[in-house]
This record gives C-alpha cells, sequence and structure tokens, in this order.
C-alpha cells in the first residue's frame, strides 16, 4: 500500500529533467527502473459524483503486463485493486465482479451507474526508491507523453512513500526540488486530464436559481421553470439510454416541481404559454409513471423479499421477471414518446416561456419576495386546516388529499429557499418531512399493495404465476397493508409536531422574514 | 479478516519460515494480508529488509498509546504489509501481565485493522508463555510445524488439549511437518505412524531444503527467488489446504 504523497511536471522547455532523478537521489538512495509500457487509464465516476464527493478516486487501467483493472483510491492514498473483465462503461455496479473495489464503492454509488470521465493514455514507467537495506521505501511513477483527447499534456511524476515510510518520502521529494527542468504541481494527473478536456469536478451539478426578494415575481418564476428544464435537459440522454434508474427519477422530479410551480405561481406568468406548458407537463408527467413505478417495485423487491414469512425469496422471481419484462414494454413506449415531435415541441414551448420576461416590465411588478410570502402563507393555512380535520375515522382520501398539500407546501419551500433565512428554513423543512414520510408511507403502501394484488391477477390470467409465486405475493400484499397501517396510527403524532406553536411561528418567520 | 498463527513450543522448527512464505503466498491471490512479528529477534522483519523497531515498543501497544496502524510497514510486495518486531516484545509477557485481561489484549489490538485485512498471520516467538496464550485468543487457526521426530506428537497432543480449554472461539489446529528428508527413514517411519494416529493431520509436508535455508540470504520468500523448486511447490500446497 502507498500513499501518493506529491507530484511533478516537466518543463517544456526542457523535458529531460525526469532522467537525472537517479542521480539527484543517490547516495542515500539507489533507485530500479521498470520497462515503460503504454498504459490507458478511464477514471469514472457517478453522473453525480458520488465517488468524488466520497473522496476517492476510480480508474479502469489498462497495461500489456498487468491487463485491464479496475484501482481504487482512497483520500488517505491506500490503494485497492480488482482485476476486470471486459466491460462496457455506462455500467452499474452489478455488472462488476466481486472484488476488494466494489465491495467498498458499492455503498457510495449505489443504484447509480458507473460513467467515464476522462480518459487519457501514456508510456508509463515504475521507479522504485531502495534504501541502503534495498527496501523500497518510495515509489515514483513517471508518465511520459501523457494525452487526452489529441492534446498532450506535460510529462508527469507522482511520488507515493510506501506505507510506514513517510520520512523517506519527505527526503524524497525535497531532493527532486533541486532537480532541473522539473517542478512541483499541486494536482493529481486526473484533475489535469480533467481541465485539459475542458471539465471539472462537479461541472455538471445544477447550478442553484439565483433569486432575490426584490425581482419581479414572474421573473423569479421563470428563472425557477428555467432551473427545472435544465434539469430536464441534462438528464434525458441518461433517461433515453436507460443509464440508471435516477435519471428519470430526477427528470420526473422536475417535471412534477415544475407543474406545481405553474400551479401555485404560474398566474403571474402570460397565461397563454403558461397553459400551454401545464398541458405538456402533465403529458409528460403521466408519460414516465408506468415506467417510474415499475423501477420503484423492481428497485424495493429485494427488501420484501428478505421480510417474507412462509414463502421463500426464490418464490417470487417469476414476479421480479414478469416486472423486468412489463417495464421493457413500458420503457420502449417512453422511449418513443421522448424521440417525438410532441416532445420537441413541448421543449421549445419551455424554452420560449423561459425567454419572454427577459426585458421586464417595470410598471406593474410585484416583488419574488411577496409573492414567497403569500402563496407560503396560504399552502401553509391549507395543510394545518386539513390536518387538524382529520380524526381516527377520517377516510383514507382525506390523508391522501392531505399529502398532496404538504407537497404543494414543500415545492413553494424549495422554490423559494434562496429567499430564506438558512437555519429557519432547514427547521421547517425539518417539521414538513417527517409528516411526509408518514403520509407518503400510508399511500405507497396502499398504492403498492393493490398493485401487487393487480400483477397477481394478471400473472394468474396469463398463467405466468405458479402457486407459490401468487402465495408469496399475497403475503408482500400483506407486508404492504401492515406498514399502512401503522403509518396510519403514526399520523396523530407526527401531525401534531408538525402543527406544533414552534413550527408555525417558524413558518411565519419564512413568510414575514421574504422581503418585499 | 482470518487470523493465523505459526506456533510451536520448540525453536527452529520453521515457524518463521511458513509464516513469511504463506503471508507471501495470501497476498499473491490478491488478499490484503498483514505479518506481524512477534519474535523479539525479528527474523520475519529482517527477511523482508524491515528494521525490528515499533515506535513506542511493546509498552505502547499494550498500554494502547500506539495503534497497530501506525507502526505498519510496507513490504515490496502488492498487498503484503508487515508489522515489525521489537526488541522490547522480549518483556511482552510482563506488560501483558499487567492488564487486567492479559489474554484478551492481542485480540482487542487487531480487531480494528478487521476492515483493512483479509488475512493476518502472526509468527510467534517459541515457548509457552503469556504472549503465546493470548496468540490462542486472537487466532482463527494455530498452524503448528512439527518435526519429524516421536516427541512432536506429545507436544501436539499436549496443545491439542490445552487448546479445548480456552472458553468461547478455540482456535482450530492446523498440524503439518516440517523440514522433512524423505531420505530418512526414521523421518519417513513417524509421518505415517504420526498420520496414521492423529486424523487431523495436514497432507503436505515441508521438505527440508536449502533454499528454505536461503531465504535470510536472499531476504525474499521462496517463491519469489526459487519459484520452480519443490520446497515454492510445498508452501503453495501448505496454502491450498489451508485457504
Ligand atoms: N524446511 C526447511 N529446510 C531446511 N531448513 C529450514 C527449513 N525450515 C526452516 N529451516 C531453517 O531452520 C532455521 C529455523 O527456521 P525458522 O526460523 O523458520 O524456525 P522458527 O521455528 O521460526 O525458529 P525460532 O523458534 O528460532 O523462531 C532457519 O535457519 C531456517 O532457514
Ligand atoms: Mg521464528
Amino acid at each position: 500500500m502507498s500513499d501518493v504523497t506529491a507530484y511533478f511536471a516537466a518543463d517544456d522547455s526542457d523535458p529531460t529533467g525526469f532522467w537525472s532523478v537517479p542521480d539527484a537521489l543517490a547516495p542515500r538512495f539507489s533507485v530500479q527502473q521498470s520497462l515503460a509500457r503504454r498504459v490507458r487509464r478511464v477514471w469514472l465516476d457517478t453522473d453525480d459524483w458520488l465517488l468524488h464527493k466520497a473522496g476517492v478516486v476510480l480508474e479502469q487501467n489498462d497495461s500489456a503486463d498487468n491487463g485491464l483493472r479496475l484501482v481504487l483510491q482512497h483520500a488517505d492514498g491506500r490503494e485497492h485493486m480488482q482485476p476486470l473483465n471486459v466491460i462496457t462503461w455506462p455500467a452499474r455496479i452489478d455488472a462488476l465482479a466481486a472484488g476488494h473495489v466494489r465491495s467498498q464503492i458499492e455503498n457510495i454509488v449505489g443504484i447509480r451507474a458507473l460513467l467515464p470521465v476522462t480518459a487519457i493514455e501514456s508510456q508509463h514507467r515504475d521507479l522504485q526508491v531502495l534504501n541502503a537495506d534495498l527496501k523500497t521505501v518510495v515509489r515514483i511513477a513517471i508518465e511520459l507523453a501523457p494525452g487526452v483527447q489529441g492534446r498532450r499534456l506535460p510529462d508527469q511524476l507522482s511520488v507515493s512513500a510506501v506505507r510506514g515510510y513517510q520520512d523517506q518520502a519527505d527526503r524524497v521529494i525535497a531532493r527532486l526540488g533541486t532537480v532541473k527542468g522539473i517542478s512541483p504541481v499541486e494536482v493529481s494527473l486526473y484533475e489535469q486530464a480533467l481541465s485539459a478536456a475542458g471539465r471539472a469536478f462537479c461541472d455538471d451539478d445544477p447550478e442553484p436559481v439565483r433569486l432575490t426578494g426584490s425581482m419581479p415575481a414572474n421573473n423569479a418564476v421563470i428563472a425557477v421553470l428555467n432551473g427545472f428544464l435544465s434539469t430536464v435537459q441534462r438528464t434525458l440522454e441518461g433517461v433515453l439510454g436507460d443509464i440508471d434508474p435516477e435519471f428519470l427519477h430526477d427528470f420526473r422530479v422536475a417535471v412534477r416541481r415544475s407543474r406545481s410551480t405553474l400551479k401555485l405561481a404560474g398566474d403571474v406568468l402570460e397565461s397563454g404559454p403558461a397553459e400551454q406548458l401545464g398541458r405538456d407537463l402533465k403529458w409528460l408527467g403521466d408519460l414516465t409513471s408506468p415506467t417510474r413505478d415499475l423501477d420503484v417495485y423492481i428497485l424495493g423487491l429485494p427488501d420484501m423479499a428478505a421480510g417474507l414469512q412462509s414463502a421463500k425469496p426464490a418464490d417470487l422471481d417469476p414476479f421480479r421477471r414478469y416486472l423486468l419484462a412489463q417495464r421493457r414494454t413500458e420503457f420502449r413506449r417512453l422511449v418513443r414518446a421522448l424521440r417525438s415531435a410532441r416532445f420537441r415541441h413541448a421543449l421549445e414551448h419551455w424554452r420560449a416561456l423561459g425567454v419572454l420576461a427577459e426585458p421586464s416590465d417595470p410598471g406593474h411588478v410585484v416583488g419574488a419576495g411577496k409573492l414567497a410570502a403569500q402563496r407560503l402563507t396560504q399552502a401553509h393555512r391549507r395543510v394545518t386546516r386539513r390536518g387538524r380535520s382529520i380524526g381516527p375515522d377520517s377516510a383514507p382520501e382525506a390523508l391522501h388529499d392531505l399529502r398532496k398539500r404538504c407537497k404543494e407546501l414543500r415545492y413553494l419551500l424549495e422554490i423559494f429557499r434562496p429567499l430564506h433565512d438558512p437555519a429557519t428554513h432547514r427547521a421547517a423543512l425539518r417539521d414538513l418531512k417527517g409528516l411526509q414520510e408518514v403520509l407518503g408511507e400510508f399511500q405507497d403502501a396502499e398504492v403498492q399493495s393493490q398493485a401487487v394484488r393487480e400483477f397477481a391477477a394478471t400473472m394468474i390470467s396469463t398463467r405466468s404465476a405458479p402457486a407459490a409465486t401468487v402465495l408469496a405475493m399475497g403475503e408482500l400484499a400483506a407486508q404492504l397493508s401492515a406498514h399502512q397501517r401503522h403509518a396510519r396510527t403514526e399520523f396523530a403524532a407526527s401531525f401534531a409536531a408538525f402543527d406544533s406553536a414552534d413550527s408555525r411561528t417558524r413558518f411565519r418567520e419564512l413568510a414575514s422574514g421574504s422581503p418585499a | 479478516m482470518r487470523v493465523l498463527a505459526t506456533y510451536n513450543i520448540k525453536g527452529g522448527v520453521g515457524k518463521t519460515s511458513t509464516a513469511v512464505n504463506l503471508a507471501y503466498l495470501s497476498s499473491r491471490d490478491g488478499a490484503r494480508t498483514l505479518l506481524w512479528d512477534l519474535d523479539p529477534q525479528g527474523a520475519a522483519s529482517f527477511i523482508f529488509r524491515i528494521k525490528p523497531r515499533v515506535k513506542g515498543g511493546g509498552k505502547g501497544l499494550v498500554r494502547r498509546k500506539f495503534s497497530l496502524g501506525d507502526a505498519i510497514k510496507g513490504t515490496d510486495f502488492d498487498d503484503l504489509d508487515l508489522l515489525p518486531a521489537d526488541f522490547s516484545y522480549r518483556n511482552l509477557d510482563l506488560l501483558l501481565d499487567a492488564r487486567s485481561k492479559p489474554v484478551a489484549v492481542l485480540r482487542k489490538l487487531l480487531r480494528p485493522l478487521s476492515e483493512d485485512y483479509d488475512t493476518v498471520i502472526l509468527d510467534c516467538p517459541p515457548g509457552i508463555s503469556l504472549v503465546s496464550e493470548s496468540v490462542m485468543y486472537a487466532t482463527d487457526t494455530l498452524l503448528i510445524p512439527l518435526i519429524p521426530a516421536t516427541l512432536s506428537l506429545r507436544t501436539f497432543d499436549q496443545l491439542t488439549d490445552f487448546v479445548t480449554r480456552i472458553e468461547d472461539r478455540p482456535p482450530s489446529l492446523a498440524a503439518f511437518f516440517s523440514m522433512v528428508d524423505r531420505r530418512k527413514k526414521l523421518h519417513r517411519d513417524v509421518v505415517a505412524a504420526f498420520t496414521a494416529r492423529r486424523g487431523d493431520v495436514l497432507q503436505t509436508t515441508i521438505p527440508a531444503a536449502s533454499v528454505i535455508e536461503q531465504m535470510a540470504e536472499r531476504r525474499a520468500p521462496v517463491p519469489v527467488f526459487a519459484p520452480r523448486s519443490t520446497a515454492a511447490a510445498a508452501y503453495v500446497s501448505l496454502w491450498a489446504e489451508l485457504r
């Protein structure tokens, strides 16, 4: 195990600097060199940079002598490797064989696919730096003529301490500092390759929407809608490529939130285009539901199978296959629609709406702050009023309806977050989230247990379910109903928390704290 | 993390040679491996060209002033690290004796490493002491090199008896013959008689071989400098039985 501790690059003017490294380290150290070999590296991360955010670097390394390997480097420099079979990226974690690298990243990446970030090819040479006992204490890696997409980077040298020999590495680094023709650089080869390819870490994370309380309300709403539009455009490729389920999820969240934005604050926009976009968004929401619902069942199946009491998890295999087949059908339908003229037009409407208000009309301006205050107060009142009217005997519909009102309040909170005091905002969000979780579980369990029953009926009528599978599905439905009952008993307490004096004060502060 | 230890009351039976070669073979399989040199003589550390010195010494470790992780050194081989010996380990017995539960100390010291390593091999000094007893509490498998002499049998029986008295989680015993000279009738007879009496001896025998003696001079595991030797093959087959 070794620890990368310093990087150097050759000066353009003098590419021979590296040749004097062994001399510079003598006599205290001697150097053993490997033959140069061609290495191709591809750095990998998820679309939302989960590995980078967790402080690890994952690389596919391909060379004639070591073959194809996955190399994982931790923030503390420790490295793990596992051999890799030929694979095409993007790939999800279950496409990797079990191994040291997979076991360390699966909790970080979860269901997200690994995508190639950038690649580099170079002539690689290893130098072992030996002490007087001829023990390797430091490793030096040299990359000659590294190239990224046809661009050449300067020759690179990186120094790693063998575990337990950091003091020796420090000496080596100090000696290298005196070598003519090479100079220390701050960033790793990965980061250099990234910037040579015109990119940076987290460069495709969505930009925060910039709102101020005094900006005209219509422009604020348009800015919010443009933020969602860019998410839809950014995730589209991942949805069409079916890279991982999160792309569709993010796509749908953006669509749903846009719809709510229009519903809750669209009246400040020009009515014709806003209504058109509303129709487009409803279409998009309906279009993406079947595939997403199936994703939810498929992703939840292992957990549900683990909770079976009498049936065996394998009894559910035909159900799983059935879900996968259904999903293939629905997904094809979705792709056709997303490639249609109708979708293209929807995006055009959306973009056009985004430009409309650019030259804002200072004549009849309502400030964004005032709009936020007004709409938040209304939404909060709707939630409390409905919630208070729910008693132990209320019909399930009353809870479903309350869930929708909570969602509206949640969207408003998120949309107008930039206008709020962060601490108050976080606390208010926490109050609401607790309630939303209970309501969500109540409704999801109902919808899903209903769906499991319907799936079972269809599978029986198409003779695709053996008796054991139907029985196991019966157990699943029962499990879900138990979840639902549990959520119902939790409701009163979680609503009381939301409706507490403290929480109400927080929401009042949020509404009044948004300057007009 | 699986913990193995080479152990025998007798000195010079091949404990260190076995620990070094098996640790190397484990890492060659891609398992993250740590070899802990518990013998103050530092023979295993010497073979890997690592100075037998641990900051804070045995005292620092036992009193938990320093963690094992801080003392670990990387060897020249991928996935193989070494925890060097220290001269102060000759007092390890006394240091352990001063603790409230001496036999549990080594196991506790190893626990934080369980995420970092797949295999840990302890190379013990000869003799019976608090150190060897706490090794028995810390290991899953005790590797016992036996030299082909009638006395070995008695030692092994005694050890078996001792180990079964360890509460909670006694290690499994894996005995094998070491330094066997097939040309000697006595060796052949002892191995045959012993194997007939105790069915739990491993199949592999490690031959008496000059390449094994050369490890100290070459300062490397046998498969590194004599990959095609019968001794290297014997260690490979021993490791295959244990894996
Ligand atoms: N199979 C073998 N054939 C020949 N020589 C061997 C063999 N195994 C070990 N030796 C040699 O015997 C000596 C003792 O071996 P080793 O150090 O492995 O035993 P040990 O049990 O660890 O000894 P100690 O009790 O002193 O720690 C060493 O010189 C070693 O090279
Ligand atoms: Mg020894």
